[in-house]
């Protein structure tokens, strides 16, 4: 009896001390990571997408023939230096908030002609065929590289705006019952291998929310805060929630505020 | 003048009040009462999904549990607890050849397949294929999982002391039909409730999870995990 009940015993005390462990905090995958990072840096892939997008900002484009250099991006027509530390901002001339998509979508219609929606459909890079938007939006956030996320909150639709995008970042829906919360707002969670950033950790946010756009080694491409956004939605087996939409503003808008202070550099290079 | 415009506006606000009484309780639960903030950003959702089929749009609708979770940031107070602890529990529907233990082996492939359930033009899954359970994107399943993901707790050993008793099974098929049922505003999703997986699918799982020979319950691994760090078994 007594020889049996032992090692049950231990079985039971093994398990329960399983059981009890916390969650392992991925520190060495971190390290390893931010190693990773450090070494990848200088041969970053994503200075290609920089040096493309600066071509394809300054050369003439679209049916009118023109380049971006007449865009506003918020400090005045052609200025890039530190433009994309203060967006998203509200334009009068668009009427609305808008993030760098947004508003690189409005000059690319606006100034150099082009089908609005055809840009939406192509703003992500496939297999077959590679964004023009991911480059652009790169190449004119490194503008801002060495600066603070600054966005100004000034103008009430923008203090609506973040209002819509913290209560945005909340709301479960959906088959998963799942909202931005889910996964964002808790330390040192994975989801498999993945570390997840934590909204109430201001270090975390201001970190990730400066490296973006980065470049996604799975990807083979540079991807943007919009894509974030579209893919976060799918992987929560939402629709597909249109580019540029208010939502996704919304979503960067509160999510910049959050990492006010976090210093841009990009492209950073992720997993 | 003043006074009665004064009072025009106290008969006009009076009106406006009423109308939003009314409107609250003629609605359905989903709209009962929206703040002017959640009515905002009801109207932004609309304007950021474009068209959409009735079976996608409605996946951005929220229900009555969805709606007080989100407000209560997950921290229902104990009378909301109480509440979505006894409609959720009312929501539980049984398979109906009753709850016996289904296939292990299956239940190990549907908790570790992430695939199913994406739409969208972008990069839909095929909807003739089964849903996984992606058990593993949030928990550790067994004693050598090094890919199981930390959003909830680790399953290894999860069945040792329970093996396949039906009250066991009953309790760990409600888990996974409506945690909600057991965890008001518990981050995991009602996959049954919300016919993520078929309970049949349910109980392959838990076969997985219960059996006395799955690699989740492995005593010989679990007794070679490390000892650290100590600390107290959580009342489960």
């Amino acid at each position: 009896m007594r020889v049996l009940l032992l090692p049950i015993l231990l079985a039971c005390l093994g398990a329960g001390l399983v059981l009890a462990q916390p969650a392992p905090v991925p520190e060495e995958g971190a390290d390893s990571i931010a190693d990773y990072r450090r070494m990848l840096r200088e041969g970053n892939p994503g200075e290609l997408w920089v040096a493309r997008g600066q071509q394809l900002f300054h050369a003439p484009r679209g049916p009118n023939a023109v380049s971006l250099e007449a865009c506003d991006l918020g400090l005045g027509a052609g200025v890039l230096d530190g433009a994309y530390a203060a967006l998203p901002r509200y334009f009068e001339d668009a009427g609305r908030v808008q993030d760098l998509e947004s508003r690189l979508v409005h000059c690319m219609v606006n100034l150099q002609g082009f089908d609005r929606a055809q840009l939406l459909q192509d703003a992500f890079s496939t297999g077959e065929r590679e964004s023009d938007m991911e480059a652009l939006a790169v190449y004119v956030a490194s503008r801002s590289n060495g600066m603070p996320l600054d966005v100004q909150l000034e103008h009430p639709r923008e203090l609506e705006l973040y209002r819509i995008g913290e209560t945005l970042f909340h709301r479960r829906s959906g088959p998963l019952d799942m909202s931005c919360a889910t996964c964002h707002s808790r330390e040192s969670r994975r989801i498999r291998l993945q570390t997840l950033m934590n909204i109430n950790s201001p270090v975390q946010v201001r970190e990730v929310m400066g490296s973006w756009p980065t470049y996604r080694v799975s990807h083979g491409t540079v991807r943007t805060l919009q894509h974030r956004m579209w893919d976060c939605h799918w992987q929560m087996r939402l629709p597909d929630v249109e580019y540029v939409s208010d939502a996704t503003v919304a979503l960067i808008l509160y999510l910049t505020e959050q990492g006010r202070g976090g210093v841009i550099d990009v492209p950073s290079i992720r997993r | 003048m003043c006074p009665a415009s004064v009072a025009e506006r106290a008969l006009g606000a009076a009106a406006l009040v009423l109308l939003i009484m009314l409107a609250g309780f003629s609605a359905t639960t989903q709209a009962r009462g929206l703040s002017a903030l959640e009515r905002q950003v009801e109207a932004v959702i609309r304007d950021s999904w474009g068209d959409l089929s009735g079976q996608e749009a409605r996946r951005l609708v929220q229900d009555d549990t969805q709606l007080d979770c989100s407000r209560a940031r997950n921290q229902p107070g104990p009378a909301l607890s109480e509440e979505i602890l006894s409609r959720e529990r009312a929501r539980i529907r049984y398979p109906e050849g009753g709850l016996r233990p289904g296939d292990p082996v299956m239940g190990a492939e549907l908790a570790r397949s992430g695939y199913g359930g994406r739409v969208g033009a972008r990069r839909p899954d095929d909807p003739g294929r089964a849903n996984g359970g992606n058990c593993q994107a949030c928990h550790m399943l067994e004693p050598r999982d090094d890919a199981g993901g930390t959003l909830g707790p680790s399953l290894a050993g999860y069945g040792i002391g329970r093996g396949l008793d039906p009250e066991a099974l009953r309790h760990l098929y409600e888990r996974i039909y409506n945690p909600q049922s057991q965890m008001p505003c518990s981050a995991m999703p009602r996959f049954g409730h919300n016919g993520f997986l078929t309970p049949e699918q349910i109980l392959d799982i838990a076969a997985y999870l219960l059996h006395p020979d799955s690699p989740v319950n492995r005593t010989e691994t679990l007794r070679e995990a490390p000892a650290d760090p100590v600390r107290p078994v959580a009342p489960r």
